[in-house]
């Protein structure tokens, strides 16, 4: 068991290194590509290299340090199927639906305003998608009755709105 | 005589206006509340709320965005002890030990720690502001181009070395990838795009607030609501405040904290991310063999370095923004942004022009310091049954807030698809076992430590290795704590 724990730490750390190295790689040739308009002192690209050089000298020690641990990569389809588990599963899925609410808030953009007696209800598309989609990420993991849900997000958005709009000064996405 | 009739003016005038006690606790509440928000900074608050100081006399003012600077250096210890996620920046070493404590029933406890050393560090930063402004502005002036480079390539080396679990490396690889994120954007120098791709969003590169937020925020959302038996703090809060005796026993490391926070606050441009981490790092040599084996698992030693540093760097940072009028800290830049709304010009002749007024400021930093604990106490146990809510329902209404927070900081959207990639990233470091505070520290300091590199290189490109040593002796010092730093990272993760 611990022997597959290193293994699997060892795998990552390599996997790591060798990403790592060639993110570094890539940025040291945009550094050098970097336009130099004074002194080679304040080359704007000077640091960037300097780091990404660092960077690449990191991850190899790193790559080192995980061969070092003289374990044999035994892939397998256990290997892989720890990747694929159910939790891995659920966080894909709550990152999808965290990706669509983000996006949909970016694309959908409108303000209703809405006079009741003397005052002005607001209600952003921010508001509505909000509500919708954390109602939809709370029923998944909190497992409760829908209108329960969608009561007690409705009730949070509201709140949060009203402390950032009037509290905070701070506009909601969307708004104008 | 003249200051001692000063002060006694100020007292009179302070004690005989109610409203500037109420607008001061407001301040303090308001603060509290916006930096136990996720992500929401100090800075953000003080720059959003001078907006609410346009209506207000000068004196009603400035109490109430002192009130502001303290309630939120404080309020970003809640969220990092009880939910694992930092307030603000300068709360990340705090959070490392708070909320390991807050998983064994010791929330409470933790937080009540967090604001004896909060309220203690205040009066640290403030006696310190009162007794040694000459002392130390001539120390925090020592520091030139290459000696701020120095001090931010320390911070990032200090966090790499000190959150990570299994060795440095990975901290200072992580380091290292927030210095390059940091670089994004058009140099401070010459005005070059640097890794923009021809993005406008790029070319005003990457701030530090989205990247905090998806760190730490959307991070820990995603590691801990998809799992199926979520891990409950208990939420039980039996002690509160520690004892007088416990606090006795740290009043070493306070005093030493608390130095250090003043310290760091003067010196313009480091900031109380610096000062908690450089406390937290210094704690941890300090401390004894039995109090060095709790450090990450939760130790109140530790709590009490960091939240002292970060908080006696309120005080510290007043001094240049009061006696030069260069801003400590960027929070410290929007007080001065609301003193000059309001006509008062701060720099050496401030004791000329405005007579008074400094102390009339010390003493708001005081009453702010006694609503701030007041506050914080009344606030803990709601809080801490706030935040043991069922993770089911609390970590999906924490993804607003984290929207919110992170479209707040310029009002441009873009900012809320940095969090979103910050936090995938941040997640698969987490997963792959990378520290995460030293990215946003690194981002926070990378262009302090690009623009002075470059900037002492210029200075020195006449001079010989050997005479810069010679001549800047404050920075040799500081090259070789850097390179020592360096050095027992390597050697001491061996030995363990």
């Amino acid at each position: 068991m611990n022997n597959d724990k290193n293994n699997s730490s060892s795998f990552n750390d390599l996997l790591s290194s060798g990403l790592l190295a060639i993110f570094a790689i890539v940025v040291m040739l945009f550094s050098l590509d970097l336009e130099v308009p004074g002194s080679i002192y304040t080359a704007p690209g000077l640091l960037p290299f300097v780091i990404s050089l660092i960077l690449f000298v990191l991850s190899f020690i790193l790559a080192i340090n995980s061969f070092k641990k003289k374990i044999i990569f035994n892939f397998n389809r256990d290997t892989f199927s720890v990747f694929l588990n159910d939790q891995n599963r659920r966080t894909l899925f709550l990152l999808l639906l965290i990706s669509i609410y983000i996006f949909l808030v970016g694309l959908v953009n409108f303000e209703l305003v809405i006079p009741i007696f003397t005052f002005e209800y607001r209600l952003s598309s921010f508001q509505i998608i909000s509500t919708v989609m954390t109602t939809i990420i709370v029923k998944n993991f909190w497992q409760k009755k829908t209108l329960t849900c969608l009561v007690v997000v409705f009730l949070f958005i509201e709140i949060l709105s009203a402390i950032f709009r009037y509290g905070f000064g701070i506009l909601m996405p969307g708004s104008f | 005589m003249e200051v001692l009739s000063q002060i006694q003016d100020q007292l009179f005038y302070i004690i005989n206006n109610p409203i500037l006690w109420f607008a001061c606790l407001s301040g303090v509440t308001l603060g509290i509340l916006w930096g136990a928000m996720p992500g929401l900074s100090t800075t953000m608050a003080m720059t959003l709320l001078i907006g609410l100081t346009i209506g207000m006399s000068q004196s009603v003012a400035i109490f109430f965005m002192l009130g502001v600077y303290t309630g939120c250096v404080f309020g970003g210890a809640i969220s990092a002890v009880l939910l694992n996620i930092p307030g603000t920046p300068d709360a990340v070493p705090t959070m490392i030990e708070g909320n390991a404590l807050a998983q064994k029933g010791e929330g409470g406890l933790a937080l009540g720690t967090a604001i004896s050393a909060s309220f203690l560090g205040n009066w640290i930063g403030i006696i310190f502001l009162i007794a040694l402004i000459p002392a130390i502005l001539f120390f925090a002036l020592q520091f030139r181009s290459w000696e701020m480079f120095l001090l931010s390539i320390w911070g990032i080396a200090i966090c790499g070395s000190m959150s990570s679990r299994e060795s440095p490396l990975k901290g200072w690889i992580a380091g290292c990838i927030g210095l390059i994120v940091s670089f994004i954007g058009l140099d401070s120098i010459h005005g070059v795009a640097r890794f923009s791709f021809s993005s406008y969003n790029l070319e005003d590169g990457i701030s530090f607030i989205p990247v905090l937020i998806g760190l730490f925020g959307l991070t820990e959302i995603l590691r801990v609501l998809p799992q199926k038996n979520h891990p409950e703090n208990p939420s039980t809060v039996n002690h509160i405040l520690p004892s007088f005796k416990t606090l006795i026993r740290y009043a070493k490391p306070s005093i030493r904290s608390g130095l250090i926070g003043t310290l760091v606050g003067a010196i313009p441009g480091a900031g109380a991310n610096i000062a908690s981490f450089f406390s937290y790092d210094i704690g941890r040599r300090r401390a004894n063999k039995e109090e060095k084996k709790k450090w990450g698992k939760g130790s109140y030693e530790a709590i009490v370095c960091s939240e002292v540093a970060n908080n006696a760097n309120v005080g510290g940072s007043m001094l240049p923004t009061l006696a030069l009028g260069i801003p400590g800290n960027a929070a410290a830049a929007a007080i001065l942004a609301a003193l000059e709304l309001k006509n008062v010009v701060v720099g050496p002749l401030i004791q000329t022009e405005n007579p008074g007024l400094i102390f009339y400021i010390y003493i708001g930093l005081i009453i702010a310091n006694f609503f701030m604990y007041g506050m914080a106490i009344l606030l803990i146990k709601p809080c801490v049954k706030l935040f043991n809510l069922p993770k089911g329902i609390l970590m999906p209404l924490i993804i607003p807030i984290c929207i919110l927070g992170s479209f707040a900081v310029n009002f441009n959207y873009f900012d809320v698809y940095v969090m979103l990639v910050s936090g995938i990233i941040g997640y698969i470091l987490f997963r792959l076992n990378f520290p995460l505070a030293p990215i946003v520290l690194a981002i926070i300091l990378g262009p302090l430590a690009d623009e002075n590199l470059r900037r002492s290189l210029l200075v020195f490109q006449d001079q010989g290795f050997l005479s810069v040593l010679w001549d800047r002796k404050l920075g040799t010092v500081l090259l070789f704590v850097v390179l020592y730093t360096f050095y027992d990272g390597i050697f001491n993760s061996r030995k363990g």
